[in-house]
């Protein structure tokens, strides 16, 4: 929610329309935090009463209380923050590996255009693959343990960073490279002084959607092979019919990769703020 | 009159997977220091060709391009490129902008930057050296490109319908400021358009070409106008005269062009 900066003497910089404008406008924000809150709160109290009640089962449908005493429970226990931990450290290095290797895989790319054109089909035909094919040979070749999932992750995320990476190098702009050209640049000059900075937003981008991707890939890879983790946790709930720990398990998720998103939503502001990009 | 550039034989064809495109052939030009040199002609004629071959990043297929005597390439240093639009990097200040190409040649020593910052306090940028090219208007972007090209102290700059993206008005004003800052710097400049007014405003000497191969068709000395600025220049009896000796010229290029069709 952004409100004016200026707010502390509102009255000495905006004429009294502008001051009425800024205020509707802050009411507005305001109940639209308000509902966001509000539709959560009123989503969770009807699930409780309707599990209350019995009008749904919460052997399969779990419910909010039901959830926090779950949850409670595996806080005490500690394995709540073991299987957060691996979860989180298994996307987290898959998020860094696919960016740098993506990026990295990019600017050779970008370099060489003989093997970008050898290579282009491939990393398309890969992209469009659906990565949970590759489970069994995964599974054989990794091991059923962390790399195995990490390998996953990758899978998914890898050849759309490369991808969406590659196709923001091509398109600088054909005049911003002619003037590198007239001032003389080597390849490498025109990698570092316009290619990178003018991709910084194509790459934060690359990074925003890369952090669903390694989600998918780490929770897929969990399905798969773990032996921890919340993926495990699910998978684990829904064999043995725990449906209390599936929903906290996903609830959890959900917080853990909404946040992930925010932190890079944070740092895409910074980075924009601190190169003057719109 | 010392000989800045020559362009002897001058032909260049360009391929393509479909065709190849003979943009200029046996094309002739000498020019002179401390000239402004303008060259007009039909759209598409391969204005844009010569400039290249001038600055060295293409390199002709028959013929001699000599810069100051010398076989015309990027690293020489000699010849300044200004293009198009600006091209300012938006994530670069003004300042830093300007230092681009020093950056890039490895030429940024303190004096430079010292020098730099003299051009920035000349020509009315100085206080806006820490503002990004957003925050800049187009006819201001516009003069901070000529001084980024100014800074390399180039003795030949080249310049390629450098206003043609600004608005009438601007382009004015600029036209008049880069005039002055070239006469005041004592620079040689080829300067090439479409634009006939603009040409007879600036330049002291206009070739016309001819359409695509082109070669020299006719060349106009403006010499009686040098005392005069570019704003002055439109006011005089004698710039509608050369306005329409020029037209002339270039309709006659484009009757024959209409007999033969391009390829």
């Amino acid at each position: 929610m952004k409100y004016p900066q200026r707010k502390k003497n509102l009255s000495q910089t905006y004429s009294a329309e502008h001051i009425t404008y800024l205020k509707r406008q802050r009411k507005k924000s305001i109940v639209i935090t308000l509902s966001r809150v509000g539709l959560l709160l009123i989503f969770l109290l009807l699930w409780e009463l309707l599990a209350r009640f019995n009008v749904i089962d919460s052997f399969i449908s779990s419910s909010p209380s039901r959830m926090a005493a779950c949850f409670v429970e595996l806080v005490k226990g500690g394995e709540l923050a073991k299987h957060v931990g691996i979860t989180l450290w298994e996307t987290v290095a898959s998020f860094f590996i696919a960016t740098t290797l993506g990026t990295l895989i990019a600017v050779l790319l970008w370099w060489f255009e003989s093997v970008r054109r050898v290579l282009e089909p491939y990393i398309v035909i890969l992209n469009a693959l659906p990565k949970i094919a590759l489970g069994p040979i995964i599974i054989i070749w990794m091991g059923t343990d962390q790399p195995a999932i990490i390998t996953m992750a990758l899978a998914i995320s890898l050849f759309v960073t490369i991808l969406n990476t590659l196709s923001g190098f091509l398109s600088v702009e054909k005049s911003k490279l002619m003037l590198m050209q007239t001032l003389g640049a080597s390849k490498w000059q025109t990698l570092t002084k316009l290619v990178l900075p003018s991709n910084i937003p194509n790459i934060i981008d690359a990074l925003k959607i890369n952090v669903g991707m390694c989600w998918v890939g780490t929770i897929m890879g969990e399905y798969l092979v773990s032996h921890a983790g919340l993926g495990y946790l699910i998978i684990y709930g829904g064999q043995v019919f725990k449906l209390d720990l599936v929903m906290t398990s996903t609830l959890i998720l959900c917080c853990l990769a909404g946040g992930m998103y925010y932190l890079v939503a944070l740092l895409q502001k910074f980075v924009s703020k601190k190169l003057n990009i719109e | 009159m010392k000989t800045i550039l020559q362009m002897q034989k001058v032909c260049l064809t360009y391929h393509t997977q479909k065709n190849e495109t003979t943009a200029i052939k046996d094309l002739n030009i000498e020019g002179y220091e401390g000239e402004l040199l303008g060259i007009v002609g039909p759209s598409g004629c391969g204005k844009t060709t010569i400039l290249s071959l001038l600055s060295g990043i293409l390199t002709p297929s028959q013929g001699e391009v000599l810069i100051e005597g010398e076989r015309a390439n990027t690293h020489s240093g000699l010849t300044g490129y200004m293009l198009q639009k600006d091209e300012l990097l938006a994530w670069r200040t003004i300042m830093s902008n300007v230092l681009l190409g020093l950056e890039i040649k490895k030429r940024k020593t303190p004096q430079k930057v010292e020098y730099a910052q003299q051009l920035l306090k000349k020509y009315n940028l100085y206080e806006f050296k820490d503002f990004y090219p957003n925050q800049l208007s187009g006819g201001m972007k516009q003069r901070v490109a000529l001084i980024r090209t100014l800074v390399l102290e180039p003795k030949l700059l080249l310049l390629d319908e450098p206003f043609s993206a600004l608005d009438f008005q601007t382009r004015l004003n600029v036209v008049e400021d880069v005039y002055s800052i070239l006469r005041s710097e004592g620079k040689s400049a080829v300067f090439v358009t479409h634009d006939i007014s603009e040409a007879i405003s600036l330049c002291d000497r206009v070739i016309i070409l001819t359409n695509r191969p082109s070669t020299v068709k006719e060349v106009v000395d403006l010499s009686p106008l040098k005392d005069y600025t570019p704003l002055q220049r439109r006011e005089l009896p004698m710039f509608s005269e050369y306005f329409d000796k020029i037209w002339s010229n270039l309709q006659t290029t484009k009757e024959k062009s209409n007999e033969i069709p391009a390829t």
